[in-house]
């Protein structure tokens, strides 16, 4: 941690999207208190969005404001607005637009319409954003609290039903034991390298690799790795995510499926791939250090989404398991970027990833999310029987989504799954083939859960009358989502070279 | 014989294993949480062991964040716990098993 | 461990010890003859009501909850009053005030929040 004292306003200019967004998080807050008890609070969610919408407005503008991948330090280089936390506030900021525009009118049909919610979804958005520009230990860890802490509310919005108190209390007691890991290997990392501060850490581990090969520093980083693992659910911290994802409501099962993952990953890149680099903290003679272990979570994640997901017939539960399967392949690009080269082209595609893998989920849960009525969510495999028919959007753009997730051409998702097995090939290591092939294998099982649903959508008959709850919001999702589905699928070097622009901002430390 | 900083690392090593010993095993929502918070302050131990050995601040500061953070998280699982209760009249985390396939 | 401290330890232990030996020969010595209006809880005669466990109101714990909310904060704001007058002498005094009113000042917009929402109230 940086000592100097001294009001810098290159601080504030680098936060401003963030702050912006606070700012109107606290509104969103006031706005529910102080407006007529008995009025719609639809109000709020159109300023929350504004509010988002002017972030992003700020980040394009940091974006366009220099050349090259920028990086400048704030609060004395505690944190840090670069190119790389610009790329993940895009991601942040547009997903929590996304569902502040799709809960609107889901709150209202089903009787939960308070500005909480949407000051919640922002606080969890300054909390992923704090995440990915974070540079020092205490940063990260309040960050990944105020994520954390927000989303477990929400997730437990609906106080009637028993279903969502279960699932934010298996989140809750979850995730505080996930914090605690994590901050217990912080604290051996603190011991070891006498700061908090990732760099110092990375030229304490570079410098000494005696230090680096200590227990505890090993403690340190497999506390940590832990922690942030059950965060992300990967296998074998997974468990709880389906849970979770079914009790929460729809729009809260996307932004934590998008946000919270991509948070995740944000911190796992920037830490692992750059803080403690290939040659750090080896576990074995054969020299991979943690990239070892890494490799063999990627494997286990795979399959335990993909062979979770088969026998699914609760469509939110499906894409539960779904989604911790996509934290696997994105961990075959994390360790395909730290075999090649830290700021190679496979972290890249990871980044790429995570921007097709959130609006293909917007898109499938945009859908999901309008099936049902009040205290109820329509989301049995039957409900979507003959939807495809009945309502061509809809089920258009469910079958998108889920062929994007898929991984089916010329979707998002298609390009994303190529371009990141592409350079995980290219890395030239005899393993990472195979790991190519296990996630090749996996994809293949994973057509048939995906295939599933769209065989529902236009292949069987209706078996009860769904009730939809549609509205301009979330027909505006859909068509957002539709239609960066497919540009970044049919026109990706732009949004690649995007990609390659962020993680180059990380730069060599 | 003198305190130095090995044993304040055992005391917390073990303190925190007490506490994830108890997440793992217990089935009331409210002893586990109890055993979180036991985990977190063996981290502050740590933190502040270390921060006093080193003769820097940066352990200390942590352990105020860590205070704070855990009397949010106390606030909110709390309320999360109060809710279930209303709608379940049990904290047992083994009855809440209403997602099982 | 410093030789000075002994002399606690023995007085702890013949306090503990002492203290130990005196109530159990007062259970082994004195004689013990409960009958059914010795053991009433109240001698004066008294009947006892109602449970002594009863159930709190729900506001307690909403009172305690936004208690354990607030009151943390003053962990960050006791060392910055303690190192106040030396970021004065360092001419940071403004900064630092400012930063400290930002920090009370997103308090208060939560307190505001509590407030307006009604969880201060008792009835």
């Amino acid at each position: 941690m940086n000592t100097e004292l001294a009001f810098n306003p290159a601080d504030l200019f680098g936060l401003l999207p963030v702050l912006i967004v606070f700012g109107f998080a606290c509104a969103a807050m006031l706005f529910e208190v102080f407006a007529k008890p008995d009025a719609s609070r639809g109000f709020i969610a159109n300023v929350s969005v504004f509010g988002l919408l002017v972030a992003l407005y700020f980040t394009y503008r940091q974006w366009t404001g220099t050349e090259g991948p920028f990086s400048t330090p704030i609060f004395g280089g505690m944190m840090v607005a670069d190119a790389y936390s610009a790329f993940f506030n895009v991601i942040f900021f547009s997903g929590a637009a996304l569902t502040c525009l799709l809960s609107q009118r889901y709150l209202v049909a089903h009787k939960l319409d308070f500005g909480e919610y949407y000051s919640l979804v922002l606080f969890g958005a300054v909390g992923m954003a704090f995440m990915a520009g974070a540079r020092d230990l205490i940063v990260l860890f309040i960050a990944l609290e105020v994520m954390s802490v927000a989303v477990y509310v929400l997730t437990g919005f609906v106080r009637k039903s028993r279903r969502s108190a279960e699932g934010a209390l298996k989140y809750f007691l979850m995730g505080a034991f996930a914090s605690a890991i994590l901050l217990y290997g912080m604290a051996l990392l603190y011991g070891t390298c006498g700061s908090t501060d990732l760099a110092v850490i990375r030229r304490a581990f570079d410098g000494d690799p005696e230090l680096a090969g200590s227990l505890m520093a090993k403690m340190g980083l497999v506390f940590v790795l832990v922690g942030l693992g059950f965060k992300i659910a990967i296998a074998p911290f997974h468990l709880w995510a389906p849970d979770v994802y079914e009790g929460a409501p729809a729009p809260v099962t996307a932004f934590m499926a998008v946000g919270v993952k991509a948070a995740g990953f944000a911190a796992i890149v920037r830490m692992f791939t750059l803080t403690f680099g290939i040659d750090s903290l080896q576990f074995g003679a054969d020299g991979k250090g943690w990239v070892g272990v890494l490799y063999l979570i990627a494997i286990l994640t795979m399959f335990a989404g993909n062979l979770g997901a088969l026998h699914q017939t609760n469509v939110k539960r499906m894409l539960a398991y779904s989604s911790i399967s996509h934290a696997g392949y994105l961990l075959v690009g994390v360790v395909a970027g730290a075999f090649g080269g830290l700021t190679g082209e496979a972290n890249s595609a990871v980044l790429y990833y995570l921007l097709g893998y959130a609006f293909s989920t917007f898109l499938a849960f945009g859908v999901i999310a309008l099936f049902g009525k009040e205290g109820e969510e329509y989301v049995h495999l039957s409900d979507f029987a003959g939807v495809g028919f009945k309502k061509p959007f809809l089920g258009l753009a469910l079958t998108l989504g889920v062929l994007s997730l898929a991984g089916i051409p010329p979707l998002a998702g298609f390009f994303g799954k190529f371009y990141l097995l592409k350079e995980a090939m290219e890395v030239g290591r005899p393993e990472m083939t195979w790991l190519v092939v296990i996630a090749l294998v996996n994809s293949m099982i994973a057509l048939y859960y995906y295939l599933r649903l769209v065989v529902f959508l236009y292949m069987k008959d209706a078996t009860r009358e769904v009730p939809i709850i549609g509205s301009a919001g979330a027909t505006a999702v859909l068509v957002v989502s539709l239609a960066l589905v497919l540009v970044l699928g049919i026109f990706p070097d732009d949004y690649l070279e995007i990609a390659r622009r962020s993680l180059l901002s990380l730069g060599p430390q | 014989m003198t305190i130095g900083l090995e044993h304040y690392l055992i005391l917390s090593a073990v303190l925190f294993s007490i506490g994830a010993l108890g997440v793992l095993v217990r089935r009331n929502a409210l002893v586990v949480f109890m055993c979180v918070e036991l985990m977190l302050n063996a981290v502050n131990l740590t933190f502040v062991a270390f921060s006093r050995f080193r003769g820097d601040l940066d352990g200390h500061v942590m352990a105020f964040f860590v205070m704070a953070v855990a009397a949010a998280e106390a606030a909110v699982g709390l309320a999360i716990i109060l809710a279930l209760f209303r709608s379940r009249k049990t904290l047992n985390v083994d009855e809440a098993d209403l997602m099982r396939h | 461990m410093n030789e000075s401290y002994v002399s606690l330890l023995v007085l702890a232990a013949v306090a503990l010890g002492l203290g130990t030996v005196i109530l159990m020969l007062n259970g082994l010595l004195g004689p013990s003859k409960p009958t059914a209006s010795k053991l009433d809880t109240f001698e004066t005669g008294n009947e006892p009501e109602g449970d002594a466990r009863q159930r709190f109101s729900i506001r307690f714990y909403l009172v305690a909850i936004l208690f354990i909310l607030f009151d943390i904060e003053v962990v960050f704001l006791f060392p910055w009053a303690v190192l106040f007058k030396d970021y004065v002498a360092a001419g940071l005094g403004t900064f630092m005030f400012v930063e400290m009113a930002v920090f009370v000042g997103i308090l208060a917009i939560g307190l505001a929040y509590v407030w307006r929402k009604g969880a201060l109230e008792w009835d």
